[in-house]
């Protein structure tokens, strides 16, 4: 069977797709940053205020 | 035992893969006639890549269709790949002169290919021509990508799955894979890391970085390196986007790209159930807290800047990328040594399984972890009762004692390396702190320095130090595998 080459349309919606996915995940990075520097800085201040 | 047969096919596999890194000399070849620093750079990429090629072309062709590829082939490979191309990668670093020995160029070249990022030359590398400074970062980038692959590929193509071996093989064990293929999943990783390159170029470039900058530091933080452009790390920047911008990079770098695919393919579930990123979530908070804790109570830095000094450096070590935001890179003058040693711990616990970063690994330490807990339950209740042992990574996976006595292996082995690392270097007048961080760096890939690595430094800690970054990357077992199969008893 010859395999058929994806059309440029088909091409360009997977890049999208792949690139949108990643900057998805990077928000999600950003979330679990967000979410460690807050649970250590609350720890730090309950620290400082009890230290 | 290997025989003539065995090199026939381990030296056409080499010479494959020699020629492929030799035609990737042609992107610093292409630097070399653009930017006016590196013009003298040319001769030095273009004659060493062509060497590469011809060798390479040479192995691969005149050896030809000799067998297929069993598993004693896969290790050797594995195991000679490495100082093959760090070797033929340092040349241009020593013919160009900014390496003062072909030592440290070695150093430099066996360090960007394990993506250690230990280096004896970078403190001059802001000098460097930005063909070179490109080559060191593509060595993390191809390094980072080559261990994941060539774990995929050749072992796969081996046929095993034996975490004993790797890793990596392990998780892409039959029936387990990402895709059903091996090459379909090469394929798709390859794609993956590229993207990859260009999403993280493309935020560094709008947090602050130029275009060059942008690239380099794209490729070291995904290959998990830690080489700079610069010799004072990221702290050259003095942006704290940009630091923000550097941990994202990291991150990514250091997840489970089975991970990726699956958050990818929309199982955004699977970032909190899987036992990788929950143990690096977990760790990674409990010693940004602790760290940064010790931080504000041991030095006069405020609450601010010891909760991101911390932060920072612990996701670095976790990572085993090995960037560092403190001023000159001088970590010994700017934290107190407990600081220190939870960064190292951070280095030696490492970074996720199929991944380029290095260490023990996230999923290792988890199931040590849960094994503790597993072998109090089993004591306590009675004999008959039979309790089941999984872990959630993509599919709810069974753990098996073997498994467990492979993984138990592979930390006896990679401690008793690092003592035996740590006593050589102490034997070259390092004190024991010095000399513990140092091999803890090289062996997990980690690269933070901690004053021990310079061009000033012996020979012996030179070589104890490459040798770390060698049998580190490759997980040692197959090394001892390697040298084991010249032994008659192996027929």
């Amino acid at each position: 069977m010859v395999r058929r080459p994806a059309s440029m349309g088909q091409l360009v919606k997977d890049s999208l797709s792949l690139v949108g996915g990643i900057l998805l995940e990077i928000m999600f990075i950003l979330w679990t940053i967000i979410l460690i520097m807050g649970t250590a800085g609350i720890a730090l201040l309950v620290w400082q205020l009890v230290g | 035992m290997l025989g003539l047969k065995d090199f026939k096919i381990i030296v056409r596999d080499l010479g494959l893969l020699l020629m492929l890194v030799g035609l990737t000399m042609s992107v610093p070849i292409v630097l070399s006639l653009i930017y006016p620093d590196s013009y003298g750079t040319f001769d030095d990429f273009a004659i060493i890549g062509a060497l590469m090629v011809a060798i390479g072309a040479a192995c691969y062709f005149s050896i030809g269709d000799s067998g297929e590829m069993s598993l004693k082939h896969a290790i050797a490979l594995m195991v000679l790949f490495w100082p093959l191309a760090g070797l033929f990668s340092a040349i241009p670093l020593y013919t160009y002169g900014v390496a003062p020995t072909f030592l440290d160029a070695y150093f430099e070249g066996l360090s960007g290919w394990t993506t250690t990022g230990l280096t004896t030359i970078g403190v001059n590398a802001d000098s460097f021509p930005h063909s070179i400074n490109m080559w060191r970062g593509m060595l993390q980038y191809m390094g980072g990508l080559g261990v994941i692959l060539i774990s995929i590929v050749v072992l796969a193509q081996a046929r095993t799955g034996s975490e004993s071996i790797s890793l990596v093989a392990s998780e892409f064990a039959p029936g387990e894979r990402i895709r059903p293929g091996i090459w379909s999943t090469a394929k798709i990783l390859v794609t993956l890391f590229l993207s990859f390159l260009f999403i993280c170029s493309l935020i560094l470039l709008i947090a602050g970085m130029d275009l060059f900058d942008s690239i380099f530091y794209a490729m070291t933080g995904l290959g998990t390196g830690g080489f700079s452009a610069y010799s004072d790390s990221i702290a050259h920047f003095d942006s704290g986007i940009i630091e923000i911008a550097t941990v994202i990079v990291m991150i990514i770098g250091s997840t489970n790209f089975a991970i990726h695919l699956t958050i990818l393919s929309g199982n955004y579930r699977e970032i909190l159930r899987n036992i990788e990123t929950r143990t690096f979530i977990v760790f990674v908070t409990l010693f940004t807290t602790i760290g940064a804790i010790w931080l504000w109570s041991a030095t006069s830095t405020s609450s601010g800047a010891a909760l991101f000094d911390s932060f920072y450096h612990i996701v670095s070590g976790m990572t085993t990328t090995g960037w560092t935001i403190v001023p000159n890179g001088d970590m010994p003058a700017a934290f107190p040594a407990f600081f220190i040693f939870l960064i190292t711990l951070c280095m030696i616990m490492g970074g996720n399984s199929v991944s380029t970063a290095g260490g023990i690994r996230q999923v290792r330490i988890a199931l040590m972890i849960k094994s503790i807990w597993w072998h109090i339950r089993r004591t306590l209740s009675p004999r008959t009762v039979v309790f089941p042992r999984s872990y959630h990574h993509i599919v709810k996976k069974t753990v098996t004692d073997s498994r467990m006595m492979d993984i138990y292996m592979f930390v006896s082995i990679y401690l008793l390396t690092l003592l035996i690392s740590t006593l050589v270097l102490m034997a070259h007048g390092y004190n024991l702190d010095n000399s513990y961080f140092e091999s803890a760096s090289a062996l997990t890939s980690g690269g933070m320095s901690f004053g021990i690595t310079s061009t000033a430094a012996e020979d012996g800690v030179k070589i104890m130090l490459m040798i770390d970054m060698w049998v580190g990357r490759i997980e040692i077992i197959p090394v001892l595998m390697f040298f084991a199969s010249f032994s008659r008893r192996f027929k």
